[in-house]
């Protein structure tokens, strides 16, 4: 798909609308202040989503999801989610210690709030409504998730139009997430379209 | 005024914060369920007088839900508690009979006037 520069960079507002919204509900559920690092976006496909990994061999929980036109990836570092489930615990009830998979469970809820907040950026910029699925969790390489991702947008990244990658930052509790945003041909069209109109 | 509320809510965490802060206002949890199925059974057994309804629930959407539980009782008072606020999402639910709509994540304050609100309609 061929997005002009312009294009490019409305959809790259837009997102960063949604992820200002996406940080702010973050700010909420770990009692702690986020904010926008980066926000790229790319219609390069997944060879360049492939080679941005570098050496990061480290460990990481996903968070999946889709929508009509697009998945979503967020992405915690095992010690950033470690942080960010402590601070989200911190006035739980106490029995919560007890549900299994505790971790998952609170990352899953976590990234569906956040992905929920960019998806009515979305829908409300094309007057559409949606559902997006419920979180299905991985853990890996970033590396590695980012294949399952891409493995998992319409079975082969042949209909990928955009790759869009946010990184967000706590600087007072020294923990960060990543966004990872695909969108199909149509959905890109459709969000240019709007933004344009 | 003390609620029997029906949570309607596949994410355990999410789920038991909830059920918490409800029982924090006097309110009692008379039925957890994470599927339509669940939810309907649950809806015919307890007759709650209120109904949280989540919109991501793995197989199935709260859409159906909610359709599924005022097809069986059109009085039923249903509060959907979601992170999709999606304008036009809200719009379909509420003209699908949602009593009232809460967006994740939300304080206790925000409960209970979402709860006064969908209750007293």
């Amino acid at each position: 798909m061929n997005l002009t520069k312009s294009a490019q960079e409305a959809l790259r507002r837009l997102i960063e609308s949604g992820v200002g919204r996406s940080a702010d509900k973050l700010a909420v559920m770990s009692h702690t202040r986020w904010s926008m690092q980066t926000v790229s976006v790319n219609t390069a496909a997944g060879d360049h989503l492939r080679s941005s990994t570098g050496n990061d061999a480290q460990g990481y929980y996903g968070a999946y999801f889709n929508m009509p036109g697009g998945v979503f990836l967020v992405l915690f570092s095992q010690r950033s989610g470690k942080v960010i489930i402590d601070a989200f615990l911190s006035d739980s009830p106490s029995g919560m210690k007890a549900i299994p998979n505790l971790e998952q469970s609170v990352l899953a809820e976590i990234s569906n709030v956040l992905v929920n907040a960019v998806a009515a950026e979305f829908a409300d910029a094309c007057d559409m409504g949606f559902f997006v699925s419920a979180p299905e969790m991985l853990q890996g390489s970033k590396e590695r998730l980012f294949e399952l991702t891409l493995k998992k947008f319409s079975g082969t990244d042949k209909n990928l139009a955009v790759t869009s990658y946010v990184h967000m930052s706590s600087p007072s509790v020294s923990t960060d997430c990543s966004l990872l945003i695909l969108l199909t041909e149509a959905m890109a069209g459709r969000l240019v379209e709007a933004i344009d109109a | 005024m003390s609620l029997r509320v029906m949570i309607v809510e596949d994410s355990p965490v999410a789920r038991m914060m909830l059920g918490d802060m409800l029982q924090s206002r006097g309110h009692q949890v008379v039925a957890e369920v994470e599927t339509l199925e669940q939810a309907v059974d649950a809806y015919r057994a307890q007759k709650p007088d209120l109904i949280t309804l989540d919109l991501s629930l793995g197989r199935q959407d709260g859409l159906t839900v909610l359709k599924a539980i005022r097809g069986i009782d059109a009085k039923a008072k249903v509060l959907v508690i979601s992170g999709n606020a999606q304008k036009n999402i809200h719009a379909l639910l509420m003209s699908s009979g949602a009593s009232g709509f809460l967006t994740k994540p939300y304080s206790i304050s925000e409960l209970d006037s979402a709860i006064a609100q969908a209750s007293a309609l």
